[in-house]
């Protein structure tokens, strides 16, 4: 794997930038990744199969 | 391997990082909760090791010396919990918090308050996991977890409120770990510089994606069986309760489909500090990277479909046993695979020996060790043998101490110079890996012959004839346990001062973190470096 990395050697683009559209395009990106991800691991849980079979076994069994 | 073509005459500091509590508090900086992140794990790390040196001690002969059957079952227990949950994975995170943005070219983390957030709640979590430990010492406190860290019903179900307090732990833990993750995830997917395409990522950034798309898929599964057990405790169901028509056995299942890729969690972001610091000192780009992915994502899969290897001895049936055997031998393919990888790469390289490549060089060696020992037990006749021996032990501190925190430390000396822009002491350094190497060698080595001879783990007392080699077990954890004191008395002065370091660090470095003065400033990458 080879790779060249340039940089910027314009002065005015260093420190912190002010976030422009493309950066909040980036961070709306973001969040909509991390909720995917957040609520794919939810469902990982909640559909563990021994856990609605013992739902079920609590649900048929009560008195 | 890249190559730079400019001097980067960007991230002048605009501002610098917050002063005072505020500063750690409030972090939302990569950086610095990478450092809060790395501290942390070096605190529990001295937790878990004291209580690793109690244990042995107690070991030291035969009958009951230091400590009570309950309490010494306790300190088994929070050992494993703390080192697994509160020293390496902890410390994992805080080497991705702190390389993962500046070897892809990002600014941050992509979500920084959770990234705060999913630190803060460690501290929490390392409380109530203390609480687990304490709470039996105060009147009312009930029994003490005697459980190990396995947490099987019904002993569980049994144990007093330590046990809620231990659960409540882990959930927290859990979230801290997925809320990482997906921070991890996010960040790789969205904030690499313009141009990395995701096979241009260095090894370590894909072993950490890999770990991050495993803990997602694992964790929740141990939140809902540790929930389950909450709920059979106090709620009145009967998940795992034979009595009520549960099955125990069922928590085993559940735990160990956690359990075993968690092996796989603490093990891959070690291997991929490997794939930084082999090269670097063999002075050789990485022998194939493709297959190095390939191997880490069946890795994933593969480890996932292979957790009843733990369980054996539960009575499963002939089919089930021999495709858990058969999965569980498959995966030492792609395992090998990396180590075979990392060999090849080191093949006819100009290699040197600073401190992070003796470690890579003696976590092939030893980490192979422990693979073959794991073979052994993948079969199930020979496991029916060793099963809850001395030398499931040894096997996976073999695989763990080698495969997990020997990666971390070497991670920790590759990269301190860029963190601190100092260097560290060299001389030091060496004697603290040779006495750290032969005091673990001496406390794990004999008790593979403990396990073949039949000593039980878990048990305070043994049988006389196990004496000499639980004697020199011993030594050798105290020598091993002691030598820390080392590793501490080197960061701390590499934090104090030193000889400068460059940019590069070391002469055969590459990558976009190298690309960067030691230390990097408080915001890096502020402008995106073009990959080509």
């Amino acid at each position: 794997m080879n790779r060249t990395i340039e940089m910027s050697n314009d002065k005015q683009h260093a420190g912190i930038q002010p976030r422009t559209a493309n950066d909040i395009e980036r961070h709306k990106r973001n969040i909509r990744t991390a909720w995917a991800i957040g609520l794919f691991a939810l469902l990982v849980m909640l559909t563990s199969i021994p856990f609605w079979q013992g739902l079920y076994r609590i649900a048929t069994s009560a008195n | 391997m890249s190559t730079a073509t400019l001097a980067p005459a960007n991230d002048h500091e605009h501002h610098g990082p917050p002063r005072g509590m505020r500063r750690w508090l409030m972090s939302t900086n990569h950086k610095d909760i990478g450092t809060m992140y790395l501290i942390f794990a070096l605190v529990m790390l001295f937790l878990g090791g004291a209580s690793a040196m109690l244990i042995r001690a107690e070991l030291f002969m035969p009958g009951l010396q230091l400590l009570e059957p309950d309490l010494y079952n306790n300190l088994v227990t929070n050992h494993a919990l703390i080192m697994i949950f509160g020293a390496v994975m902890p410390a994992a995170a805080g080497l991705a918090n702190w390389m993962i943005p500046l070897m892809i070219g990002a600014p941050d983390m992509a979500l920084p308050r959770m990234n705060n957030l999913s630190f803060w709640i460690l501290p929490a979590a390392a409380t109530m996991l203390m609480l687990s430990f304490v709470v039996p010492f105060f009147p009312g406190g009930g029994s003490q977890i005697n459980t190990g860290w396995t947490l099987y019903p019904p002993l569980s179900l049994q144990v007093g409120m330590s046990m809620d307090f231990l659960i409540f732990a882990i959930h927290l833990l859990g979230i801290s770990s997925v809320l990482a993750s997906i921070n991890i995830i996010v960040t790789i997917f969205n904030m690499r510089a313009p141009g990395m395409n995701l096979m241009q990522m260095p090894i370590f950034v894909w072993t950490w994606l890999v770990t991050a798309f495993l803990l997602i898929l694992v964790v929740p599964v141990l939140a809902g069986g540790v929930t389950m057990l909450l709920f059979d405790r106090h709620f009145g169901t009967s998940f795992f309760n034979a009595a009520g028509g549960g099955d125990p056995v069922l928590f085993q299942h559940l735990f160990w489909f956690f359990g075993h890729p968690e092996v796989y969690v603490l093990i891959l972001p070690s291997f991929g500090v490997l794939a930084s610091i082999i090269p670097t000192f063999a002075r050789k780009p990485l022998f194939g990277y493709k297959s190095l992915v390939g191997s880490m994502i069946a890795i994933m899969f593969i480890g996932m479909v292979v957790w009843a290897h733990h369980q054996y001895t539960i009575g499963m049936s002939l089919a089930a046993v021999s495709y858990f055997m058969i999965g569980t031998i498959i995966i030492s393919i792609p395992v090998g695979l990396m180590v075979f990888n990392y060999i090849a790469t080191m093949w006819r390289g100009s290699m040197t020996f600073e401190t992070p490549m003796l470690f890579a060089v003696a976590i092939l060696l030893m980490f192979s060790f422990g693979g073959l020992t794991g073979i052994m037990l993948a079969v199930v006749p020979a496991d029916m043998q060793y099963h809850d021996s001395m030398f499931v032990v040894a096997h996976f501190h073999y695989v763990l101490l080698p495969g997990a925190v020997f990666g971390l430390f070497a991670g920790v000396f590759y990269w301190l110079p860029k963190w601190t822009g100092n260097m560290y002491d060299e001389r030091l350094a060496k004697i603290f890996f040779w006495i750290n190497v032969i005091g673990f060698n001496l406390t794990f080595f004999p008790q593979h012959f403990l396990g073949l001879a039949g000593m039980p783990r878990r048990i305070i007392d043994y049988n006389i004839m196990f004496t000499e080699f639980n004697m020199v077990s011993s030594v050798g954890a105290m020598i091993f346990g002691l030598s820390h004191l080392l590793l501490l008395y080197i960061i701390i002065k590499t934090i104090r001062g030193g000889k400068p370091a460059s940019a590069r660090v070391w002469e055969g470095a590459n990558g976009l973190e190298w690309e960067l003065p030691s230390p990097p400033p408080f915001h890096s990458w502020t402008t995106a470096p073009q990959i080509k």
